[in-house]
């Protein structure tokens, strides 16, 4: 499936910003599952300095710098994927406390590259409220991919999604407690409540194709840029015995919408919770007020459309 | 000397000397302020609890030091190690000698501050250990202090006291000197790598956002000729470090952090907190700046690393700890949980990532010890368990007498040239009180035997010119330009009471003094001006005091205070009391006034004295040339602003024809026009505006050029305010051409473009030097 993103970012400063840092994590992965056909980021005004580079998850981020007064900021990323490239077969996986207890430190443990995400960060913490919510799913020697699933399907029946109803930086656990939130928040909570098991889990930021309302045609820029969640499952060997030496998958789950994600999915960045891939911040001084509009337009391009000529590397 | 059963750290033989040194000159000469404030910032005890130094200084011998000392060099050596590898290949983790829950696992790791490839370097230059001896007389090593290590400015200060007040007592005991190590420090740095040093690279103090350990700080700063700054100082622009001065921007190479690791950069870090500078890390990570400590040290503060130290000393090194740690169980190994046992009241329970979020710190003390049984075996990794401690006693004079203390030490070391590493001797002990109310704890000097008796150099020489701080230039000038205004409206309000209270007024006497209440932003722009008047006039200033009006007499004093404090600038005491009191005095609901009268003439003028003291001292003290010439260039703007204001206000309203008005307006506008009294309107404004020295506006556009040409010997070159200054000279003479040519409408006008024309030269000046330039050549 080709998908078009358009992910429009406008600040307007009021006095002018003086100067500015910022730093976009706006470029789609490339995976096994999606391939980026083009992007193309478009910034004004220019920025005075711009540095392309990965960071610790393999994810592109972008800085950039602006050093004169501006009295606004445009930040367009247009980006044309190919996805649903590799359907990943899952099979019952492991279980979920063999899985735990293999993570758990023991002189001389190996550890490997998932390890990191089974420990709380800032947005995703481990604290008792997420495991006592998780337990009801995980039941001694369940495998971790049902576990996961039914722990998804109940916290989706649990929350409800309201927009705006938390901030960015709303505690996960408030969240729970108030039984709402938007997709960030289900997707941190889910996380937590691995987390809080001894689960590696991670965080994953990207889009969704929506469908319009029936009879309507699609809005410009009413998509949002949407969060969900990642368990990851140990490989297991012939004898159905966690294998450390063959890699394991990574399991996506969006609890928002109660489904694992497909190939109208489109995966931005990784990491261990949204502090780690915000698209867009920025220290910026000299403004006193700012306004803010995100306008995200996701659709499917027809075959009819020709693609692009040529990979465009990122910006 | 027998004193107790548990041995104590001090030697006999010196007891009686110290015991009289305690009753004399120690006890009067430690009590001061700072003293007292230290301990509370190193060790994060609520003030309180902290009472003035203890006058004894606690003795180490030079045996006990020599243990001490290698085993914190080993210490450091492999906690450089440890940080070399956790940023690097990452071998102790992945082969199971250090749990990744306490590497990757703790918030103090930086992924941020990763490079790639990885850089090996001296991460580590400055450590501060604690130390404390156990009632066998062996010393342990209670933790570390990695992210900004506290207390060494503390340390020196001290000794630099100690030496003057003590200097024979130190040399006969044969005391050590810290000096020399820091000079050892102080060339490690400056010998560090970084790819965009010149031949000497500019380190630079990034000061932290507590006042009192600012001070501290600042001043180790200035004495090893680093330079003190703020986050706001600096500045990165394409990924380097710059600092703001008066001359520009200055590239910065190495930057020493008194900051927590989360604040150094708000980009990438904390978002909430604006003591850093935005873009530091890409500068670091693409080599351009070295910062010590460097970044993502945190996690080796844990109190859970203390289990692994020993197999890691093995396995890095291959050697064993010279210096034992506290013995800890890190909770999230099974085992290590196991060999503790059932009983927990032996131990201490302690987090193990002291920083993580309150939402998922459930500690309580008073939970019981099965509750804590079942939190350790559900989130272990969280918690550590440390034996509980019985430190060895030191004798310290507390309450006219000789008590025995629990002690511990803070000991630093530093790493030089070479990658070497080298013990600070001398430390700063902390005592608790064995009768005192919980908590009460006090402190005192540590100083190592063995030295030899000859005085020891108690400077390191350091001649690097200090730059002026943009920020702090901006500072003086602002304060030159508020005092002025804050001047102003109290002589406006001074005025304003006369007037009325005068049998003889005129309507246009009244008129004017409408405009200058609004001038003086007395009252409200909006004020309608029936309501302008002798009953109404309170009520409008206890309005102005309520609200801290912008513009008003409040605002003015706090915008002063503030800028007095950032300053740094120890305004001698009586000074700083006046501005305090003035200050409190305006900031009641009802100042200076009682609702239904006029107000107190002497408060008012105390205010009016005061500030007059203060410009003198800014405008004369022992300043640096740039510092006194803009706060005069502040000064001398906003008078050149407000001043013709006032004089085209009372043109428009036709009353500067009568003596009383132009009376009024000499005592309002400094530099009283001779006769006055006896001069006619026209021989006034040309006194005014040309002679009268030292009052007249052409001095003081004189003046404002001298200024201005200091400040440019200071400062990069750049855009010229030669303009501006012309603009100003131009409407000055305007103002006397209009003096001859009637109406006064013309003249009004013109000093009203007089008055625009300062305003934009101010606007000019702060643009040229407090603007955020491209770096000079």
């Amino acid at each position: 499936m080709l998908l078009h993103i358009l992910h429009e970012t406008r600040y307007d400063y009021r006095p002018a910003a003086l100067n500015a840092h910022h730093l976009a994590y706006l470029r789609p992965l490339d995976g096994p599952q999606q391939q980026v056909l083009r992007h193309e980021l478009r910034i004004d005004p220019t920025p005075d300095h711009r540095q392309l580079s990965r960071d610790l998850y393999d994810n592109q981020r972008l800085h950039f710098d602006l050093y004169r007064a501006h009295g606004h900021l445009h930040v367009r990323a247009e980006t044309l994927v190919r996805t649903g490239l590799a359907q990943p077969a899952l099979g019952p996986g492991p279980a979920w406390d063999e899985v735990a207890r293999r993570y758990h430190y023991r002189v001389g443990a190996v550890c490997d590259a998932a390890l990191e995400f089974a420990f709380a960060s800032a947005l995703a913490p481990r604290a008792k409220v997420f495991a006592d919510f998780a337990r009801p799913s995980f039941v001694p020697g369940r495998p971790l991919p049902e576990a996961a699933w039914d722990l998804m399907e109940r916290l989706h029946r649990h929350m409800r999604y309201e927009p705006h109803s938390t901030e960015v930086d709303t505690p996960a656990a408030q969240a729970l407690v108030q039984q709402r939130g938007v997709c960030q928040d289900f997707a941190h909570i889910l996380i937590a409540c691995c987390r809080s098991l001894g689960l590696p889990a991670r965080y994953v930021s990207g889009y969704l194709l929506t469908d319009p309302p029936p009879g309507q045609a699609r809005l410009i820029g009413s998509d949002a840029s949407h969060a969900w969640a990642s368990v990851y499952c140990p490989a297991l060997s012939d004898r159905a015995e966690i294998d450390p030496s063959q890699p394991g998958q990574w399991l996506d789950l969006d609890p928002t919408n109660r489904r694992s994600p497909g190939q109208d999915y489109v995966t931005l960045a990784v990491g261990r919770d949204y502090a780690d891939l915000s698209p867009l911040r920025g220290v910026i001084r000299g403004a006193i007020e700012h306004a803010l509009s995100v306008a995200v337009t996701v659709t499917a391009w027809e075959d009819a459309v020709p693609a692009p000529k040529e990979v465009r590397p990122a910006s | 000397m027998g004193v107790s059963t548990e041995s104590t750290s001090f030697r006999s033989g010196h007891f009686d000397e110290l015991r009289a040194l305690a009753a004399s000159q120690l006890q009067k000469a430690d009590k001061s302020v700072i003293r007292s404030s230290w301990a509370r910032l190193l060790w994060l005890v609520p003030q309180a609890h902290w009472q003035a130094a203890g006058p004894l200084p606690v003795l180490i011998e030079a045996t006990d030091w020599a243990l001490i000392e290698s085993g914190l060099v080993q210490r450091a050596q492999l906690l450089q190690a440890i940080l070399d590898d956790a940023y690097g290949a990452e071998e102790l983790t992945q082969r199971g000698l250090l749990p990744q829950a306490l590497v990757r696992g703790h918030p103090g790791y930086l992924r941020p501050a990763r490079t790639s490839p990885p850089r090996p370097s001296a991460r580590l230059r400055l450590l501060a250990f604690d130390l404390v001896r156990d009632p066998q007389g062996h010393w342990q090593v209670l933790g570390q202090q990695t992210q900004a290590p506290q207390g060494l400015g503390m340390l020196w200060r001290q000794r630099e006291r100690s030496q003057v007040t003590l200097a024979s007592t130190l040399a006969d005991l044969g005391v050590r000197s810290p000096i020399e190590a820091i000079a050892v420090w102080m060339q490690g740095l400056r010998s560090a790598e970084s790819a965009a040093a010149e031949l000497a690279p500019r380190w630079v103090m990034l000061g932290g956002d507590t006042f009192e350990k600012n001070i501290i700080d600042d001043a180790l700063a200035v004495q090893l000729g680093l330079i003190p700054a703020r986050g706001d100082d600096l500045l990165i622009r394409q990924a380097c470090l710059y600092l703001k001065s008066l001359g520009g921007l200055l590239p910065v190479h190495g930057l020493l952090a008194s900051l927590a690791d989360e604040q150094i950069d708000p980009l990438e870090l904390r978002a909430d907190c604006s003591l850093g500078v935005p873009g530091l890390l890409q500068a670091l990570r693409a080599g351009h700046v070295t910062i010590s400590n460097s970044p993502g040290t945190g996690f080796l503060e844990s109190p859970a690393l203390a289990g692994f130290m020993p197999g890691l000393s093995r396995a890095l090194r291959g050697e064993e700890l010279l210096l034992p740690d506290r013995a800890s169980w890190w909770c999230g190994e099974t085992a290590a949980l196991d060999n503790a046992g059932s009983d927990l009241s032996q131990y201490s329970v302690i987090q193990s990532h002291p920083n993580r979020p309150a939402e998922v710190t459930d500690l309580a003390y008073t939970d019981s010890l099965t509750i804590w049984a079942q939190r350790l075996r559900e989130n272990g990794e969280a918690y550590t368990l440390q034996q509980r401690l019985r430190p060895s006693l030191t004798p310290q004079w507390e309450h006219g007498e000789l008590q025995l203390c629990p002690m511990t030490l803070r000991v630093f070391a530093v790493l030089g040239t070479d990658h070497r590493w080298c013990v600070v001797p001398g430390a700063l002990a902390r005592l608790s009180l064995p009768d005192g109310a919980l908590g009460a704890e006090l402190h005192a000097e540590a100083w190592v035997l063995g030295g030899s008796s000859a005085p020891p150099e108690t400077r390191v020489k350091v001649t690097a010119p200090t730059p002026i701080l943009a920020r702090r230039a901006e500072d003086m000038f602002w304060l030159g330009r508020y005092l002025t205004r804050a001047e102003l409206a109290l002589r406006a309000t001074t005025l304003a009471y006369k007037l009325i209270e005068s049998p003889c007024v005129s309507p246009a006497q009244r008129a004017w003094l409408d405009s200058l209440l609004r001038l003086a932003a007395l009252v409200p722009e909006d004020t309608p001006s029936a309501l302008i008047g002798l009953h109404h006039l309170p009520e409008a200033l206890a309005q102005d005091l309520q609200h801290a009006r912008l513009n008003g007499i409040r605002f003015n004093l706090h915008a002063m205070a503030e800028r007095v404090a950032r300053l740094h600038a120890h305004l001698p005491q009586a000074l700083q009391q006046g501005l305090e009191a003035a200050r409190a005095q305006w900031s009641g609901s009802q100042g200076p006034w009682n609702a239904s009268g006029p107000p107190i003439d002497k408060d008012r003028g105390a205010t009016d004295r005061y500030i007059l003291q203060i410009r003198a001292f800014f405008a004369e003290g022992a300043w640096h040339r740039a510092d006194a010439a803009l706060f005069g260039a502040g000064l001398l703007i906003e008078r050149l602003s407000l001043w013709p204001r006032a004089l085209a206000d009372a043109c428009a309203c036709a009353a500067l024809s009568e003596s009383s008005t132009r009376q009024a307006l000499d005592q309002l506008l400094e530099g009283a026009t001779p006769h006055a009294g006896d001069t006619d309107e026209h021989q006034w404004l040309r006194m005014r505006l040309e002679f009268a020295p030292p009052g007249s506006w052409a001095q003081h556009l004189t003046a404002l050029r001298q200024q201005i040409d200091t400040i440019e010997e200071y400062s990069a070159p750049g855009a010229c305010l030669e303009g501006a200054l012309e603009a100003l000279a131009g409407g000055l003479r305007s103002c006397r051409a209009s003096i001859d040519s009637p109406p006064p409408a013309a003249l009004a006008q013109a000093l009203r473009v007089l008055a625009e024309s300062s305003r934009a030269a101010g606007a000019h000046l702060q643009a040229r030097y407090f603007g955020d330039r491209a770096a000079s050549t």
